[in-house]
C-alpha cells in the first residue's frame, strides 16, 4: 500500500471504529426504527379485516425517513468532523505528520460513507426482520432503494465535509448547516405553497417572487443533498435502470465536486479554528 | 348586550355582502381566446385558454386542435375559472397560427377541416382525429351509416306497425276460439316481433375548421398573424409538448368485492395490494400512459392546476382480449378469463350490494351485466405470503410488459412486534459499548 | 537542519514574524527565546508548512520546505504549547495510531520503550481523558519521539508540569540529543532554555534580536547579577564591609537582608560569602534573583532597536 493509502486507511480506522463505540449511531438508528415502525403499524391498522390496500412498497417509505434521520446524523457528523478536529486542535497534531488535506478528508469521507453503508445494512437487518414478521414485502425495489441510499449518503457526506471544511469551530459548523438546511426547506415549502396558488391569486410582485422562487428551488435542486435523496429513491419507485444509473451518475459528481472543493477549502483554511 | 348587537350587525353585514355577491353580475368583456380540442392520451379534451393563462399543453406527435376566436369571457368567483360565452359572440378570427422555436418562426398554420372519428361510438373515449378529406370522408360514412340506419328504423317502425296488427288479429283469434270452447293447444301461428336495428356503433363529429397542431418534444411560441399582416393582441402563448415518461404498461382497476363503489387503482408497477383475511377482486386492465401531472391537467384544461413534480397515469383503452393469472413465484394457481357479473342490490335492513356471476338466468330475467371483469379470490386457505397477478395475451404464455402486480396477504396480528425490532441496534450497542469498557483500565 | 531566509509573516496588516533568519545546526539544542506573542509558534508553524509565510524560504532538512511533501515531515517529532489528544482512546491506542501513521516498525517493543521513558507504562490503557496535564505533556513527548525523528521541535515543553516531570523531561531531551537528534526548544523561559540549549536566538515583536551561543547572550541580557543574603544578625552594621568590595555596584539593608547587585562578568558568591563570613555574619540563604525575561527583553530590545535604527539610518 502507497504511504498516502496507509495513512488514510490509519485515519478511516481510528475514526471508523471510535464511532462504535458511542451511543449517538445506536441511538439514530433506534430513532429512525421506532419511526418506522410506528409508520408500519399504521398500514397496517389502516387496512381492515377482509380488505384491501393498494400502495407502493410500504417498507419505502419508512426506509425513506429512516435514510433521511441517517442522513441527517450523518450531514452533522460530517459537517462538524473537520472542525471539531480544528477545535480541538487535534487536526494540528496530525498535520505535524505526513498527513494532508487530501487524505484526511478522503478518510473523512470513506468514514462516513462506511457508517452509512452500515447504517443501511442495519436498515436492511430491520426491514427483513419486519418483512418476516408481517409479510410487508423485503422486495428488489427495497434492495435497489438501499443501494442507492449509498449514493444519496455519499452526496450528504461530500455536502457536511465542505461545510465543515470552511468553518473553524463545532458551533459555526451546526449553525451554518442547520442555516442551509433550514433555508432550503423553508424555500421549499415556500415553493410549493406560491406553485400551489392559482396565478388569479397573486399579485405582481408575488408572481416575480414566484418566479424567484422557482429558479432558486431548481438551483437548490442541484446543491441540496436531500434532493438527490429524493430523486434517487424517486429513480427506485421508477424502476427504470436509465434513471437509477443516472442517479447514481449525478451523487459521483457531485460528491467529488464537494470533496475537491473542500479539499481546496481546508488547505486555504488551515488547522486553526 | 352589547355584544349581540356587534354580533347582529356582523351578521347582517355578512349577509347583506353575501348578497351582493350573489347579486352581482361577473363582467364580462370581449377577447381573444384559443380554443382547443387537445389529444390526452386516450381522447380529446375540449376546453378553451382564457388570456390569464400564457401556456398551453399538448402530447407530442399527436394531433390537436387549436382555434382563435373572439367570444364573451368573464371571471366566476365561486369556481374560480374564466367561463366562456360561446352562445352569445362565437367569431372565427381570421389568419394563420405562427409557431415559433427559439424567437424563429418554424411552421405556419392555416386552419383546416377536421372531424374527431369514435370508432366505438359516440360514448367511447377512443377517438382519432381527421383532417381535410379524410375528415369529410369520415364524416360522410357516418351521415350514410345513420340514413341507413334511419331508413332501417323507418322500416322497422313500418314491421312494427304491421306486427303490432297481426298480434292483436292473434289475440282476437285466441279470445273467439276460447270463447268457444276450444281448449289446448292452438294451431294458430304467433306473429314474429321484429328486432330493431343496431344503431351505428362509431361516431364522427361535424367536420370543423381550426389549426391543427403535430409538435415535437419542446418548448414553442404560437402567435395568431392577421391577413393583414398584424400580430393579433393577445394572441401569443407558450407552448409546452411534451410526452409521457412511461408507456406501454398495463394499469388496473380494481373492484373490490365488498365495496364494489368503492375501486381501486393499480396503475404504477410499483403499486402492491395488501390484502387482510378473504377478499374477493375483479380487475380491469388498461393500457396506459404517464404524463406529468401539471402537464396533462394544463393539457385537459388550461385552468386546471397540478404539480409540476408528480405524474399520474392515464388508462388508455380498456384490455379485454387477455386472461389473467395469479400466480406464486412459477407457480400457477389460477387461471382467469373474462367473465360478466352482476351487481345485485341487497334490500333489508342490511342494505348493500352483492356481485354474482351473471348467467343465463338473470339473461332470461331480463337484465343486462353490469359490468365484464376478471375474479380473483383471496381466500383465507392461501398462506400469507407474496403472489403475482399478470395479464396474458389469450393464446400466448408471455406476461402483457409491466401487467405483473403483486398481491401480499399480511400477518396483521403481528403488527405489536415491531417496535421490539427497532430495540436491536440499541442492544448491539450495549454489547459492543460493554465489550470497549472491559478493556480499559479505569 | 533548519533554515529561514528572511521569514516574514503578515496577518490584515499586522507582522507577526518579520525577515526572520534561523540558522540550527545538526545536533544543536537550540533555544527559541521569546516573550509571549513574540511570534515564536507562528514561526514553528510556518516551519511545520501549517501556516504560508508571507515571504521568505524555510529549509528543512536541507530541502526547501514544500508543505506537500510529507516525508520529512516523517523526520520531524513536534509537542506543542498546548496538547491536543482523541480523549476518548487509551495512551496505548493513541500511539499505535500515531505509529501506524509514521509506519514504525516494532510497534508494540518501541512503545513500551517509551511509556517506561516518560513513566507512563502503568497507565497506557487508561482513556487520555483521564490523564493529567503533565501525563498528557508525557504523552505527547512519547508521540513526538515514537518515530525516532531527525528533528524534535518543542514548543513551551515544560509549561504545565511539576518539577519533578521537568526534571524528567529535560533529562529525556539530553538523552535524546546525545543520541544525536536535534532539538529546536522554543519557549518563554529564560531558566528553563539557559539549563538546555546550547545556542539561542531570541525573538521579540516578530523580529529576531539576537542569536549567539548561550553564554554570549546571558552577558547581552545584562551587566549585573542580583543577589538577596539572608544572615543571623541585623544587616545594617554590616553595610560597610559589603559595599566596600570591588564587584558590588550598589548594596540596601532591610532587617537581616542584604540585597546586593554585582557584576556579572563572573560568579562572585564565593567572595561576598567570605567577606560577609568575615565582618561575623553567617548566612542563612543566598538566593540570586534572576530578571525576568520580560526585564531582559526590555534590556535587550533597547540595545537592539538602537542597533536596528541605526543600520537602518546607515543604509
Amino acid at each position: 500500500m502507497s504511504n498516502r493509502g496507509g495513512v488514510v486507511k490509519t485515519l478511516f480506522k481510528r475514526d471508523f471504529v471510535y464511532t462504535f463505540y458511542s451511543w449517538g449511531f445506536y441511538v439514530v438508528l433506534f430513532a429512525a426504527f421506532m419511526i418506522s415502525s410506528f409508520i408500519l403499524k399504521n398500514f397496517l391498522d389502516g387496512i381492515r379485516e377482509e380488505d384491501i390496500l393498494v400502495s407502493a412498497y410500504p417498507l419505502n417509505y419508512p426506509l425513506f425517513i429512516s435514510v433521511i434521520v441517517i442522513s441527517i446524523y450523518l450531514v452533522m457528523l460530517s459537517g462538524v468532523s473537520i472542525s471539531r478536529e480544528r477545535e480541538h486542535g487535534t487536526l494540528e497534531v496530525l498535520f505535524y505528520g505526513p498527513v494532508t488535506a487530501g487524505n484526511f478528508l478522503i478518510s473523512k469521507y470513506f468514514k462516513d460513507l462506511c457508517l452509512g453503508i452500515i447504517a443501511l445494512a442495519f436498515c436492511a437487518v430491520y426491514f427483513y426482520l419486519v418483512s418476516l414478521t408481517t409479510n410487508l414485502g423485503f422486495t428488489a425495489g427495497l434492495v435497489r432503494a438501499l443501494v442507492m441510499g449509498v449514493f444519496m449518503i455519499s452526496c450528504v457526506v461530500c455536502f457536511g465535509l465542505f461545510i465543515s471544511s470552511l468553518t473553524g469551530r463545532t458551533r459555526s459548523s451546526v449553525l451554518v448547516l442547520l442555516a442551509i438546511l433550514g433555508g432550503f426547506l423553508a424555500l421549499q415549502f415556500v415553493h410549493a405553497a406560491l406553485i400551489g396558488m392559482e396565478r388569479e391569486a397573486l399579485s405582481t410582485p408575488m408572481l416575480y417572487l414566484r418566479e424567484t422562487v422557482s429558479h432558486l428551488f431548481r438551483g437548490i435542486n442541484w446543491v441540496s443533498p436531500f434532493a438527490f435523496l429524493n430523486r434517487g429513491l424517486d429513480a427506485v419507485v421508477l424502476d427504470s435502470p436509465l434513471l437509477f444509473g443516472l442517479n447514481i451518475f449525478y451523487a459521483v459528481v457531485y460528491s467529488v465536486i464537494f470533496l475537491i472543493l473542500s479539499i481546496i477549502s481546508m488547505s486555504l483554511k488551515g488547522v486553526k479554528a | 348586550m352589547r355584544i349581540y348587537v356587534i354580533a347582529i350587525c356582523l351578521i347582517a353585514i355578512c349577509i347583506l355582502s353575501a348578497g351582493g355577491v350573489g347579486a352581482q353580475a361577473p363582467a364580462r368583456r370581449e377577447q381573444l381566446v384559443y380554443s382547443l380540442t387537445a389529444f390526452d392520451g386516450a381522447s380529446f379534451s375540449k376546453s378553451f385558454c382564457p388570456p390569464s393563462e400564457d401556456t398551453l399543453y399538448f402530447i407530442a406527435d399527436n394531433s390537436s386542435v387549436i382555434d382563435a376566436r373572439k367570444t364573451f369571457i368573464y371571471f366566476w368567483p365561486i369556481t374560480r375559472r374564466y367561463m366562456a360565452g360561446f352562445r352569445s359572440l362565437d367569431e372565427k378570427l381570421p389568419g394563420t397560427i405562427e409557431i415559433l422555436k427559439g424567437g424563429e418562426v418554424i411552421q405556419t398554420l392555416q386552419r383546416q377541416t377536421y372531424t374527431l372519428f369514435y370508432p366505438e361510438g359516440y360514448w367511447s373515449d377512443k377517438a382519432t382525429l381527421y383532417s381535410d378529406q379524410e375528415a369529410e370522408r369520415r364524416f360522410a360514412e357516418y351521415q350514410s351509416a345513420v340514413e341507413a340506419f334511419n331508413r332501417k328504423l323507418r322500416d322497422y317502425y313500418e314491421e312494427m306497425r304491421i306486427y303490432r296488427e297481426e298480434f292483436n288479429r292473434f289475440l282476437e283469434e285466441m279470445r273467439i276460439r276460447r270463447e268457444s270452447g276450444e281448449e289446448g293447444i292452438t294451431n294458430i301461428e304467433m306473429p314474429q316481433e321484429p328486432s330493431p336495428p343496431d344503431f351505428v356503433d362509431f361516431y364522427a363529429s361535424e367536420p370543423a375548421q381550426g389549426f391543427i397542431l403535430n409538435l415535437p418534444v419542446g418548448n414553442y411560441q404560437i402567435r395568431l398573424r392577421c391577413p393583414d399582416g398584424r400580430i393579433y393582441e393577445g394572441s401569443e402563448k407558450n407552448v409546452v409538448v411534451f410526452e409521457s415518461r412511461r408507456t406501454g404498461g398495463v394499469g388496473y382497476e380494481i373492484i373490490p368485492g365488498n365495496r364494489w363503489t368503492r375501486r381501486e387503482s393499480v396503475d404504477d408497477p410499483s403499486w402492491i395490494i395488501h390484502g387482510a383475511g378473504h377478499n374477493v377482486l375483479y380487475f380491469n386492465p388498461y393500457h396506459q400512459a404517464e404524463y406529468n401531472e401539471l402537464y396533462h391537467n394544463k393539457l385537459e384544461d388550461p385552468q386546471n392546476s397540478g404539480r409540476i413534480e408528480r405524474w399520474k397515469w392515464v388508462h388508455i383503452d380498456p384490455i379485454d382480449d387477455v386472461h389473467m393469472v395469479l400466480s406464486r413465484g412459477e407457480e400457477i394457481l389460477q387461471q382467469i378469463e373474462r367473465a360478466p357479473y352482476f351487481v345485485k342490490q341487497i334490500p333489508g335492513p342490511e342494505l348493500g350490494y352483492e356481485i354474482i356471476p351473471y348467467d343465463d338466468e338473470l339473461l332470461q330475467r331480463g337484465y343486462q351485466p353490469t359490468f365484464e371483469s376478471y375474479q380473483i379470490e383471496l381466500s383465507t386457505n392461501l398462506p400469507p405470503e407474496e403472489y403475482t397477478v399478470s395479464a396474458l395475451q389469450d393464446g400466448s404464455a408471455e406476461h402483457l410488459p409491466e401487467s405483473e402486480r403483486s398481491i401480499r396477504l399480511l400477518r396483521k396480528e403481528n403488527a405489536n412486534y415491531l417496535y421490539p425490532i427497532a430495540f436491536f441496534p440499541l442492544v448491539f450497542g450495549i454489547v459492543v459499548i460493554l465489550s470497549r469498557w472491559t478493556r480499559i483500565d479505569r | 537542519m533548519i533554515q529561514t531566509e528572511n521569514l516574514t509573516k503578515q496577518y490584515n496588516g499586522f507582522t507577526a514574524v518579520k525577515d526572520l533568519n534561523l540558522k540550527v545546526e545538526k545536533g544543536d539544542i537550540y533555544g527559541f527565546l521569546g516573550p509571549n506573542g513574540a511570534g515564536k509558534t507562528t514561526t514553528i508553524m510556518m516551519l511545520l508548512g501549517l501556516v504560508r509565510p508571507s515571504s521568505g524560504k524555510v529549509y528543512l532538512l536541507g530541502e526547501e520546505l514544500n508543505p506537500r511533501n510529507v516525508d520529512v515531515k516523517r523526520k520531524i517529532g513536534v509537542v506543542s504549547e498546548n496538547q491536543y489528544f482523541y480523549r476518548e482512546m487509551t495512551a496505548r491506542e493513541y500511539l499505535e495510531f500515531f505509529a501506524s501513521i509514521y509506519r514504525v516498525p516494532g510497534v508494540s517493543d518501541r512503545i513500551d520503550e517509551l511509556f517506561k521513558a516518560v513513566g507512563l507504562f502503568n497507565h497506557q490503557n487508561k482513556k487520555i481523558g483521564a490523564y493529567s496535564k503533565g501525563m498528557q505533556q508525557k504523552l505527547a513527548f512519547a508521540r513526538a519521539l515514537l518515530h525516532d525523528p531527525e528533528l524534535l521541535i518543542l514548543d513551551e515543553p515544560v509549561a504545565n508540569l511539576d518539577p519533578t516531570s521537568i526534571k524528567q523531561l529535560r533529562d529525556l531531551i539530553e538523552e535524546e540529543n546525545r543520541l544525536g537528534r536535534t532539538i529546536f526548544v522554543s519557549s518563554h523561559l529564560l531558566s528553563e532554555v539557559e539549563k538546555l540549549c546550547k545556542k539561542v536566538g531570541i525573538i521579540h515583536q516578530g523580529r529576531l534580536l539576537a542569536e549567539d551561543d548561550m553564554s554570549t547572550i546571558k552577558r547581552r541580557l545584562s551587566d549585573t547579577v542580583v543577589l538577596t543574603v539572608e544572615v543571623d544578625k541585623e544587616a545594617a552594621p554590616h553595610l560597610e564591609a559589603v559595599r566596600d568590595l570591588p564587584f558590588v555596584q550598589t548594596v540596601e539593608t532591610t532587617s537581616n537582608i542584604f540585597t546586593v547587585t554585582l557584576e556579572a562578568d563572573r560568579d562572585y558568591r564565593s567572595d561576598l560569602s567570605r567577606a560577609l563570613f568575615e565582618s561575623g555574619c553567617v548566612i542563612l540563604s543566598m538566593k540570586t534573583k534572576e530578571m525576568s525575561l520580560e526585564e531582559a527583553f526590555m534590556t535587550i530590545t533597547q540595545q537592539n532597536i538602537s542597533l536596528l535604527t541605526a543600520q537602518e539610518d546607515k543604509s
